[in-house]
């Protein structure tokens, strides 16, 4: 399939028996892993998790921003060139493909609003103002997570990495809050019952085991995180320096009847975790974190864009592996399910 | 960083600064937008119908909308943060008892509550109303409860309306009448238990069928009459028509049928009270009937009156211009015929009305029923010689008698003697016969007469009924014969019954008497002969007193033939002064008199001392039991019914007065 899309157009539709057929084999591996919710492995995201609603697109153009990686490539935005803005395709049709072949409870990840709002340039489009653009982006992307929890997803999980980015960029916060008050926007359209089925991920970047902004503090970003109204936070915290430090904040922060899914293995590590080492990686979370409200996670995807091979299949299932059984040695000593 | 970068990273910024500028302003824009929805929700929950009321997580009351400020009389200021139970303070209606508020319930299970309707409402002033209620939970983003709304109506009118739709029903349902509603198009939907008694249907079989089932097949036009008239709004009240019942049988109903209309007036069905008039149609007719029967009778009756006094005229007349002796004795016949036979009707006549009234008393004693036999073959056989028919008579040896009134039983054998004798050819056959059977007496007498026709039969008993008026085959009579017969025959006991195989095959009655007991018979006495022989006369001294000159000097110039001395007065005062003057033997006084009447001149004779032997007769056109009452109370010593039968007044002055001096007797009455 990374030869096929390498060679053509990752939108070819005679490429579909290889996205279905490489969604199969993943979840069957997945399922394989004893992991009680899966996903699909992303395998429709062919460029990279963030671009996928919009490849195609023939009102955008290919020189959008940029996000510069700590391996020394970067990945790029596309640029909105004029409305309407509409998504090309939306992640609850990789889910229908999914739950086709899945035994277990999916998970489905979406690219966040705030992350597509900088397709919008800094110079206006004629006869396409920037509120209007907001409007349609906020209504795509509730389309596209109603679709998803209406069709079967057991969450959602909205990929907010440039969260931390922003604090990057802009560190006097004002580009983090207006990517939180954005996406509360978009999260204040669903119900109190639609929204603990929510979540938001975000962590320093995951591509070429390397990060885009695993330098940024936590703290920059974690108090401002827990504004989003959604009733779950995936939180990258195997790769962090000083994870008790990331915890405290947690601990902080976290309001009641929120969940906190913890990351207990990194994809861009290339050592297979052992399950004692996640086990202790849970139970130190859980000193900080109430069990009813703690979880946990890997701490990105594995393989975020088709041309990153640099962790293999095999890997990938054994570290989801070892955050399984990790986590179940950890629930034995905590005494939960 | 590149210079480049650096650029990018600044034109970056400016994107996510402009991205927040036009966050900031959807979101204020959204946040205006949602302003606006919550005052109109604000407004909207103000100026719904029900009582609305918000609490927070502690059940603390936050909000409260026009309508609950009023039903409870709490302002919004007032009740703002009190526990709900002081602002929402409700009781259990059928018990009294205090009941929990909604949102405690709601806060311990988390869930909606409601709706209650056995709950009273008790407001800050006191006045309790019946009340709905329900509440649900308001859940924040988590999902916790962070507050309580209570919806509440008040529901008096409701209540009222249901007793009284309660009652209505009540009322429909025990109506004896039946009492449907269908709609425009004729379907029934609702029937009540009058309808079920009336027409048999239930209601679950009939409710959803077509009003058609119950009409008659010469009423079908009826349904589209009355329907037209609904839909115009009329009212069709007491129609009489009739309707088919479940088992096919048709009724006399008459129909009241209103429209029924909707909320906003406008006519969707009709109610229909159906009452069953069978009853009352068959009394009309019976009444129609013997209102038919009188007329007919009165007709008869002139005409039975009209012929003897046709004839007493004409013997008047007779006697008025012929000299010859033949022609006199002729016309005195004839005028004392025709008195009795007028006298007789008027007996029968009197007779009917007492048996109606229960009036009639029967002298019973044990009577040997083959004697009334022959006394009423006696009265009758100048009847039948007359029309020269052959009469046999049979009487059973061994014929037990019977307990009755021997003049009313010979009365009762003379009707059926007439009726055979009238209403058969001449020269007919008349068989009598006398017999007993079981425990009782039968008299039958048949005739080879006209007969009557099967029709007829059941009704020959029934008063003024004759079996053929017709003209030609009339034979006189007031029809009320039968009737005594059958009505004197009751009050005995007994039975009679008319059998005819038809018209020209002649008739059969048969009396059925009970026979009297053997202890009855060893006891009694039985009169072997009831008339009595005439005792010698001696002229007495007579006053004669009625306002009817020609009435007194009659019967005074017959009283003189028979040799006694007679004066005659009209007027009671002087009859009063007379009498005391003459001191006579008799005095036969009427009662109507002017001046004084009857009774009171009794009793002023009767205090006179000069009197104190004299017999005093009542002389009246009225004979009933009272009338002979008040007479004996006044004194009178007899009371005789006009016109007096002389032989028997001559017998009865030479029984008290004529054989022997005057002296008191006691009265017979």
């Amino acid at each position: 399939l990374i030869e096929a899309i390498a060679s053509g157009h990752g939108a070819d539709p005679r490429l579909d028996p290889l996205y279905e057929r490489a969604a199969r084999e993943t979840i069957t591996a997945f399922e394989a892993t004893g992991s009680p919710v899966i996903s699909d492995g992303e395998q429709r995201k062919y460029h990279n998790f963030w671009t996928y609603a919009v490849e195609g697109l023939s009102t955008a153009a290919p020189d959008g921003f940029k996000i510069p990686f700590s391996a020394g490539h970067v990945r790029r935005m596309l640029r909105l060139l004029a409305g309407p803005f509409r998504y090309m395709r939306r992640a609850d049709g990789f889910l229908e493909t999914a739950l086709r072949y899945a035994h277990l409870p999916v998970k489905r990840a979406v690219i966040s609003p705030s992350a597509m709002s900088l397709m919008y340039p800094a110079e206006a489009i004629p006869g396409y103002p920037r509120e209007q653009f907001i409007d349609d982006l906020l209504r795509e992307h509730e389309t596209e997570v109603r679709d998803c929890l209406r069709k079967g997803a057991h969450a959602v999980q909205i990929d907010f990495t440039e969260g931390r980015l922003a604090v990057k960029i802009d560190p006097t916060g004002g580009l983090l809050h207006s990517f939180i008050d954005l996406n509360n926007l978009a999260l204040r359209s669903f119900s109190p019952e639609e929204r603990r089925r929510i979540g938001v991920h975000t962590c320093p970047g995951s591509d070429r085991d390397s990060t885009h902004s695993g330098d940024v503090d936590y703290a920059e970003l974690l108090p401002s995180l827990f504004e989003l109204e959604a009733g779950n936070f995936y939180i990258a915290l195997a790769g962090e320096r000083d994870p008790v430090r990331v915890l405290k904040i947690i601990r902080e922060h976290l309001k009641p009847g929120r969940r906190v899914f913890v990351g207990v293995v990194s994809p861009i590590e290339p050592r297979v975790d052992t399950p004692e080492e996640v086990r202790d990686r849970v139970l130190e979370a859980a000193e900080f974190i109430p069990v009813e409200q703690l979880g946990t996670t890997d701490d990105c995807g594995f393989s975020p864009a088709c041309d990153d091979r640099s962790t293999t299949r095999e890997t990938a299932f054994a570290k989801i592996r070892a955050r399984v059984q990790g986590t179940a040695l950890a629930s034995q000593v905590l005494g939960v399910r | 960083m590149t210079a480049s970068d650096e650029r990018e990273e600044e034109l970056l910024r400016s994107v996510a600064l402009q991205n927040a500028s036009t966050i900031q302003l959807v979101r204020r824009r959204d946040e205006k937008a949602l302003l606006e929805q919550t005052e109109l929700l604000r407004t909207t929950l103000a100026s719904i119908g029900d009582g609305v009321i918000s609490t927070d997580a502690q059940g603390r009351v936050v909000f409260l909308n026009r309508v609950a400020q009023q039903l409870c009389a709490w302002t919004q200021a007032d009740a703002a943060g009190r526990p709900l139970a002081e602002v929402f303070r409700i009781i259990n209606e059928p018990t009294s008892a205090k009941a929990e508020t909604p949102v405690d319930r709601v806060l311990r299970e988390g869930s909606v509550v409601g709706p209650s309707n056995q709950t009273l409402l008790i407001a800050r002033d006191g006045t309790e109303r019946p009340i709905d209620d329900s509440a649900a939970p308001i859940r924040g983003l988590s999902g916790e409860i962070e507050g309580v709304v209570v919806v509440f109506r008040d529901v008096t009118d409701r209540r009222r309306a249901d007793l009284d739709r309660s009652r209505l029903a009540a009322i429909v349902e025990s109506s004896e009448d039946a009492i449907v509603s269908k709609t425009l198009d004729g379907i029934i939907t609702s029937w009540n238990q009058g309808a079920e008694r009336i027409l048999g249907y239930r209601a679950e079989e009939i409710v959803g069928r077509h009003i058609s089932i119950l009409m008659p097949p010469d009423r079908a036009e009826d349904l589209e009459r009355i329907l037209s008239k609904i839909r115009r709004g009329e009212r069709v009240e007491h129609y009489e028509t009739s309707r088919r019942c479940k088992d096919g049988t048709v009724l006399d109903v008459s129909l009241t049928v209103s429209p029924i209309r909707n909320a906003a007036g406008e006519i969707i069905g009709a109610s229909k009270i159906a009452r069953d008039i069978t009853a009352r149609k068959r009394a009309e007719e019976a009444l129609l009937e013997a209102d038919r029967r009188k007329d007919e009778f009165l007709a008869m009756l002139a005409h039975e009156l009209r012929n003897p006094l046709a004839a007493v005229s004409h013997a008047v007349q007779v006697a008025q211009r012929s000299e010859a002796e033949e022609d006199r004795t002729w016309a005195r016949g004839v005028i004392e015929d025709q008195a009795t036979r007028l006298s007789r009707i008027i007996d029968d006549l009197l007779d009917v009305s007492r048996i109606s009234q229960g009036k009639i008393q029967l002298r019973k004693q044990l009577t040997d029923i083959t004697l009334m036999v022959n006394h009423a073959v006696e009265t009758v056989r100048p009847l039948i010689e007359t029309r020269r028919h052959r009469l046999t008579i049979a009487v059973v040896p061994g014929t037990p008698r019977v307990e009755g009134d021997p003049t009313r039983l010979e009365q009762v054998l003379v009707n059926l003697l007439t009726n055979a004798a009238k209403y058969t050819e001449s020269g007919g056959r008349i068989d009598l016969e006398c017999r007993p059977d079981g425990d009782h007496v039968v008299v039958s007498v048949r005739d080879s007469g006209v007969g009557i026709a099967p029709e007829q039969l059941p009704r020959m008993f029934d008063l003024f009924v004759q079996a053929d008026r017709s003209l030609e085959r009339s034979e006189g009579g007031l029809g009320i014969g039968l009737t005594l017969v059958r009505r004197l025959v009751e009050l005995h006991g007994g039975s009679v019954r008319a059998h005819s195989d038809g018209l020209g095959k002649g008739t059969e009655f048969t009396v059925r008497l009970p026979a009297a007991g053997p202890e009855a018979a060893r006891g009694a006495t039985v009169p072997s002969e009831l008339r009595r022989e005439r005792p010698s006369l001696a002229p007495r001294r007579i006053l004669v007193v009625d306002d009817n000159e020609a009435t007194a000097r009659g019967l005074a110039r017959l009283l003189k033939l028979a040799s006694h001395t007679v004066d005659i007065l009209h007027e009671g005062r002087a009859a009063a002064e007379a009498a005391r003057r003459l001191a006579p033997d008799v005095v036969l006084l009427d009662i109507g008199l002017p001046g004084m009447d009857g009774y009171q001149v009794a009793r002023a004779i009767r205090q006179e001392e000069a009197c104190a032997a004299t017999l005093l007769i009542a002389v009246s056109g009225y004979g009933q039991d009272e009338d002979k009452r008040r007479s004996r109370e006044a004194g009178f010593d007899e009371h005789l019914v006009k016109p007096v039968d002389v032989d028997a007044l001559l017998e009865l002055i030479a029984q008290r007065v004529g054989t022997s001096p005057p002296s008191r007797r006691g009265t017979t009455g």
